[in-house]
């Protein structure tokens, strides 16, 4: 049987690798759309968690509120009893020996599940040099030089307090166009991907290290931006009061709930993928129609086949099997060509979205299964309506 | 033996346009018989023809050939039954374009025998031997005349060596020279024993069988 499926399809080689390349085209679609999505929604997946709940994102302006200083979180708690726990990032601003004016960004796990695009090196937990902290930079000159900090440099400092020399080990830089998590950012209609900036030719001289290291920095302290949690209990009423109460008790600047920032999140997702869905939905319909009506015009052409088969000793159900491991194998083909093409797409430029996961197996996996299953119904209702004997007597006659 | 008791087929059955094809045949053949169907055009004879072919279903009476009741038998076993114990051959030949005289040939084995490629090759070589195409097996049957074609047709039907052939209108698209080539292979057939049932118009064809049955209106005479 597997010899039946080989011997049609070297008999039409050509109008089988125009199948093939059908499908691979709509796996290719499927794969870059995804891995979009996924590229896209990445930037949310630190703050899912974080914005679960009941909460507000509060802005704080300077003095007023420090959250790493103890006394001062514990006289909040003590005043706001519902709130259920507090996150913020630490940061510092400091002068690097042979650099300009540098801040700093100490990032929690949750941070970092977001990894930006890294125009050299790796990321700073996974590169280590004894006695060094490790971290990563935005791109940065050393001053009055034109040498760039580069993946591997060791940066000194000494500490303005405690004297301690701290030995900065540079594990990546960040690429152009790179976001990476801005906690100081304060902006209008906060959503989780307005939490990032861009890495451009503009941007200030950025490392970034794990929120334990940045405890080594004597005058490391709360950011401006601090996500407040409160216990399940608290009513609508008493978040409202919260937010009164922090915009004039405590000089907050801004203050967003939770449940505001996830809405907004998601309406700029369905947005960016609404944005891409309706080219790829009419590209994908045109390649699906394509493939339907080569998969009717095979099944057509290939009935006076059939009906030899038949007669030669096949049953109708091995006939229709025969044509599906036949689909199967060409989509197989066409999934090659997929990884062909991305291959060498990735040659030329190496932004393209295409990256295999689980996921994207998956649709791949789809696009077989739709395509398969498409000529196999195609097949079996042909051999249905046109029996082999009507066949065998139209060609008689 | 073939032997068919009480067969009625209708195509469309219980529907507005139903044909009652074969009302009650009955009908006997012997093995080792050379058989030719004759009738007008739309008496049954394809009809019966392809259910002994076992390619047509119908609807009463009981139809044996051989030691095999077709009226029993599923889809799979009526598939090795077509594969094994009989040999078709067609009016338009029914090959596969664009492979080999080899390929078309094989097709049979390829289908269902166990046995070595050699040994294949080999049955093919035996059977277009048989119907003296042997020198050509390499090539294309597009190349063909009509009644080198129909001699492929031919060895496709008896590659697997079965016991009975059955012809619908071997030779009605052939000039009659070459119709008689091909009626002189089916007498040669016979003679090394096989049970041969052709379905002619053509008279002489039918002259040349030992027997001649013939239908009318779906019934035999
Ligand atoms: N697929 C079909 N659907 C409906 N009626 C059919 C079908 N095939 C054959 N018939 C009818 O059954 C009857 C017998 O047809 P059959 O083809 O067996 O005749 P035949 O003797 O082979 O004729 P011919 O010499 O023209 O080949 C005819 O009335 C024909 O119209
Ligand atoms: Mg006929």
């Amino acid at each position: 049987m597997l010899y039946i499926s080989y011997l049609r399809t070297f008999k039409n080689i050509f109008k089988y690798l125009l199948i093939s390349v059908l499908t691979g085209t709509m796996m290719f679609i499927c794969v870059t759309l995804y891995t979009t999505y996924e590229f896209q929604s990445a930037r949310y997946t630190p703050f899912k968690e974080r914005l679960d709940g009941k909460g507000h994102l509060i802005y704080t302006a300077g003095n007023y509120i420090c959250f790493s200083n103890t006394p001062i979180q514990n006289e909040f708690r003590r005043k706001y009893p519902k709130v259920s726990s507090i996150s913020y990032t630490l940061t510092d601003s400091i002068q690097l020996t042979g650099l300009n004016n540098v801040t700093l960004y100490g990032y929690d796990d949750e941070i970092c599940r977001y990894r930006p695009y890294l125009s050299e090196g790796r990321w700073f937990d996974e590169d280590h040099k004894e006695g060094c902290i490790s971290a990563v930079v935005t791109p940065m000159p050393y001053v009055g030089t034109d040498r760039k900090v580069k993946a591997g440099d060791v940066i000194e400092y000494e500490d303005r307090v405690t004297g301690e020399e701290i030995d900065i080990y540079v594990t990546g830089v960040l690429g152009q166009g790179a976001s990476y998590y801005a906690p100081n950012k304060m902006t209008r209609d906060i959503n989780a991907f307005k939490m990032y900036s861009l890495v451009d030719q503009m941007t200030d001289p950025i490392v970034i290290m794990s929120d334990t290291d940045i405890f080594r920095f004597s005058d490391a302290r709360a950011s401006y931006q601090a996500f407040i949690r409160y216990q399940d209990d608290i009513t609508e009423e008493e978040m409202e009061q919260y937010r009164d109460r922090f915009l004039s008790e405590e000089m907050a600047t801004g203050v967003e709930s939770f449940a505001d920032i996830r809405t907004r999140t998601k309406d700029v997702i369905l947005l960016k993928i609404g944005s891409v869905l309706p080219l790829a939905a009419v590209s994908m319909a045109f390649i699906l129609i394509a493939v339907i009506c080569a998969a009717i015009l095979n099944s057509i052409s290939e009935i006076r086949d059939d009906a030899i088969l038949y007669m030669s000793g096949m049953t109708t159900a091995k006939i229709t099997l025969s044509m599906t491991v036949q689909s199967i194998g060409l989509s197989a083909i066409g999934f090659t060509l997929t990884l062909g093409l991305a291959a060498y797409v990735r040659t030329k430029t190496d932004r393209l979205l295409f990256e295999l996961g689980g996921p994207q197996i998956l649709l791949c996996l789809a696009v077989v299964a739709v395509f398969s299953l498409i000529t196999m119904l195609i097949k079996y209702t042909v051999l249905r309506k046109n029996s082999a004997v009507s066949i065998i007597r139209k060609a008689d006659t | 033996m073939i032997s068919i008791k009480n067969l009625n087929k209708y195509y469309d059955y219980k529907r507005v346009n139903q044909t009652h094809a074969l009302k009650d045949v009955s009908l006997t053949i012997e093995d080792g018989e050379l058989t030719a169907i004759v009738g007008n055009s739309g008496a049954g004879k394809s009809t019966l023809l392809h259910i002994l072919a076992g390619i047509d279903d119908f609807q009463s009476g009981t139809v044996k050939v051989g030691d095999k009741e077709l009226d029993t038998m599923g889809p799979m076993a009526l598939a090795r039954y077509r594969n094994r114990t009989i040999g078709i051959v067609l009016q338009d030949f029914g090959l596969i374009e664009g492979v080999s005289i080899m390929e078309n040939v094989m097709l049979p084995l390829r289908l269902g025998s166990p046995m070595s490629h050699g040994k294949k090759k080999e049955r093919v070589m035996k059977a277009l031997d048989t119907v003296g195409l042997s020198d050509m097996a390499k090539k294309g049957v597009h190349k063909l005349s009509g009644g080198q074609r129909q001699r492929v047709a031919i060895a496709r039907a008896i590659v697997n060596d079965p016991d009975y052939i059955f012809a619908d209108e071997p030779t009605g698209a052939l000039d009659s020279e070459t119709g008689k080539q091909i009626m002189g292979l089916f007498r040669d057939l016979n003679k090394k024993g096989k049970t041969v049932v052709i379905v002619t118009h053509d008279q002489e064809i039918a002259g040349a069988c030992d027997r001649i049955v013939t239908v009318k209106d779906g019934r035999i005479k």
